[in-house]
């Protein structure tokens, strides 16, 4: 069986064919010869049958004149059948009366007991009465021999034989045709299929001969050869795309370091973890290393031992999220001195959102440092200062100005017209120094924020600061009008103090007609824009920016009280939260004052003076 | 009725004497110059029984030597005066001032640079003394 797995396809289509058509005819074969010597058999049965009731009838007067030789003479007319061996006619007493032998023949009648026609070992066997009138006169045996029956098989199976031949020769030749429709297209996909293994020679096509099974394989075949072939094209492309982007990145990167060694400024870029991977040359001039130690450089030795913890808390913050990457630190000098640095850090993110490598700057802002901390404690020594002096002035100041009046009311009639005149000088000075004091303390403490700032409802400190000029209001016959206002982030007190000085101007510098004043709010650009609108004198567009500053009035006469602090204060608690203020105004027909202030609170320096409050 | 006044200043110290005169107040005013001796003399009330006892303090809160809210813990700390009445008067307008007078559950009362408005001290202690029914 193994033999036969391994032949070629060739062969076993052949020998396929042959077996089937060999086993086939021989069945065919066999049966025609069986079913032919059955037949046979009967029909020679029936034709002995007939024979005997002839020879019989024939013999029944020969038996009833007891005349021998015309019996022996009945029989003798079967010579003409040569298969009849014997044939014998008995008396009823058993004796033979008359007979009948072939020519050479040695064998007699068969000794049958019974009237019967049946096959022996000796041939086919036949007895039957020889009846006169339905009485028995005799009996007839025949013995005929069957050598014809294995006759006509020899015959039967030669012929057989003989077609077995001519098909096995047919079926030959059919399969080498065969061999064209189904073994060639087969070797072809085989030749193929070590030609491409051998070669990698993705190219090669098999020819499609039929449009069978082997047909659709074939094309399979060819489809995979197809896809195979452009895949391979493809990769070649990409690897080639790849070298391309290589030299393409070295190309940028020997730009970038070239750029880089070229600023004043240090820089350096580190890999995705935050590993420093390179270092322009101002580093190594700074630290004083001979060359960029790149493998140990840990950059943390160089950094002011109160700075690092700080440092490396928000790079590692930065590292882990990609936010930029924003210090203030000092870094030691090459002779052990610290200078400051400001160093921000950028991740370049590749188009997944990825970290790629950090590019950072460290730029020396040393001595703009000092000078800005120099300015900040004389800022707070100037603020602490004023606060301390403006509150400690209150008490000699306030006695002067109540002890003047009361020298005025009870001392009256002592003093003379010149010492009464005096004396009123004294006090209105008193009094104008005391209102002095209380602006300038006023305004330090717009300079002065919490810590913490809560949102406050503009609205409702505007109603509070109406409630509390409602007075004025009245003494005015003013509408105040207002549109919805936001929730802000400031100290209540500060946006009072805005609201009152900004309402208390617009109160003041009024023209003949009741003042209308209007208080509205719009959201744009991350802030809120408030405008306090009013319809009085207006104001000439130089003074615009000078009304701004601390003591700074446009009008001297007494029409106009005040001091000329309040818009300073506005501008100082504006600028405190990180807004702006400004005057649109038209000369004559009002004045429109607008501040913005930032919708999320803004880092705002806290300064510490109320503590020094007594 | 006892009132202790700590006032380092004569002249304000003065005003209040005047404004309290005016109200009509039956009152006897006692004087501490600063905050220790406002101190001296409620620790003497407390050890003394001869001594007088304050029924309300009237205090400045900028004093030499022990600053009012200073005096005000103490006082807290202590035992008989306890819950002493205190009215703070004071030239100070300070938010955190105010916030820490309101803290300790104080009068606040800012001096007015007014002779008139400085006379409103007389009936702002009446009302408080009538609020701690003292009067």
């Amino acid at each position: 069986m193994k033999a036969f797995r391994d032949m070629p396809i060739k062969q076993k289509l052949m020998l396929i064919l042959m077996s089937v058509t060999t086993a086939s005819l021989l069945l065919a074969g066999l049966g025609i010869i069986i079913v032919d010597s059955l037949l046979f058999r009967e029909s020679l049965q029936r034709d002995v049958a007939a024979l005997g009731r002839i020879v019989a009838d024939n013999s029944t007067a020969a038996l009833s004149f007891d005349n021998a030789d015309d019996a022996t003479d009945t029989l003798a007319s079967l010579r003409a059948r040569p298969h009849i061996v014997a044939a014998c006619i008995y008396r009823p007493d058993g004796a033979v009366f008359a007979q009948y032998k072939r020519p050479g023949e040695t064998l007699g009648c068969p000794q049958v007991v019974q009237d019967e026609v049946r096959f022996t070992a000796a041939g086919l066997v036949l007895r039957r009465p020889i009846e006169l009138q339905g009485r028995r006169i005799g009996t007839l045996e025949l013995l005929y021999d069957v050598g014809e029956i294995s006759d006509r098989t020899k015959l039967y199976g030669s012929i057989v034989l003989g077609v077995l031949l001519i098909s096995i020769l047919i079926a030959y030749l059919l399969s080498t045709r065969l061999r064209d429709v189904i073994a060639d297209p087969i070797s072809q996909l085989v030749r193929a299929t070590t030609s491409v293994s051998g070669t990698g020679d993705y190219s090669i096509r098999v020819q499609k001969l039929t449009g069978d099974e082997l047909g659709v394989l074939v094309d399979r075949f060819n489809e995979m050869l197809a896809g195979i072939q452009s895949r391979d094209n493809t990769s070649t492309r990409a690897l080639l795309e790849r070298e391309a982007a290589l030299w393409e990145a070295e190309n940028a990167r020997e730009r970038f370091h070239f750029m880089a060694e070229s600023m004043p400024q240090k820089i350096f870029t580190a890999t995705p973890r935050g590993e420093v991977d390179y270092l322009n040359r101002q580093w190594t001039t700074f630290t004083g290393l001979p060359v960029a130690p790149l493998k140990n450089w840990n950059w943390t030795r160089f950094v002011h031992p109160d700075d690092l913890e700080a440092n490396t808390t928000s790079w590692q913050h930065s590292i882990e999220t990609g936010e930029p990457f924003h210090c203030e630190h000092r870094f030691r000098r090459a002779d052990g001195v610290y200078r400051w640095h400001l160093t921000r850090a950028l991740a370049m993110q590749d188009t997944h959102g990825l970290t790629s490598m950090w590019l950072g700057s460290s730029t020396e802002i040393h001595e703009q440092k000092e000078k800005e901390e120099e300015l900040r404690r004389a800022n707070d020594d100037l603020q602490q200062f004023a606060y301390s002096a403006s509150h400690d002035l209150q008490e000699p100041i306030r006695n002067v100005a109540v002890y003047s009046e009361i020298i005025a009311k009870r001392y009256h009639d002592i003093l003379d017209a010149e010492g009464r005149q005096f004396l009123g000088f004294l006090t209105e000075g008193g009094r104008r120094l005391v209102t002095l004091i209380n602006d300038l303390l006023a305004y330090t403490r717009a300079g002065v924020v919490s810590e913490e700032t809560p949102s406050v409802d503009a609205a409702e400190v505007l109603t509070h600061t109406l409630a509390d000029l409602a007075e004025v209001i009245r003494e005015n016959k003013a509408t105040v009008t207002l549109d919805p206002l936001p929730h802000v982030y400031m100290g209540e007190a500060h946006l009072q103090q805005v609201f009152q000085n900004l309402i208390t101007n617009a109160l003041k510098y009024r023209r003949e007609d009741p003042p209308r004043i209007h208080v509205s709010a719009v959201n744009g650009n991350g802030a809120w824009r408030f405008s306090v609108q009013d319809n009085g004198i207006g104001i000439e567009p130089q003074y615009k920016e000078k009304i701004f500053g601390v003591f700074k009035r446009l009008h001297r006469d007494q029409k106009y009280s005040g001091t000329g602090i309040g818009l300073a204060i506005c501008k100082r608690v504006v600028n405190r939260y990180g807004g702006r203020i400004w005057i649109e105004s038209e000369f004559g027909k009002g004045t429109t004052v607008l501040f913005t202030v930032p919708q999320h609170p803004v880092g705002i320096p806290v300064e510490s003076v109320e503590s020094s409050a007594g | 009725m006892n009132l202790l006044l700590a006032e380092d200043n004569l002249p304000d110290a003065l005003l209040v004497r005047e404004a309290i005169r005016l109200e009509g107040l039956p009152v006897e005013i006692h004087t501490a110059k600063d905050g220790e001796e406002a101190i001296d003399f409620i620790s003497r009330a407390e050890k003394d029984p001869e001594a007088p006892c304050p029924d309300i303090l009237l205090l400045d809160l900028n004093l030499p030597k022990l600053d009012g809210f200073e005096v005000v813990r103490r006082i807290r700390a202590g035992t008989r005066f306890k819950d002493l009445v205190v009215l703070i008067v004071t030239s100070s307008d300070s938010p955190s001032d105010r916030r820490k007078a309101a803290e300790f559950g104080l009068q606040y009362f800012r001096k007015p640079t007014s002779y008139q408005e400085f006379l409103k001290l007389g009936s702002v202690l009446k009302r408080c003394l009538q609020e701690n029914q003292l009067l």
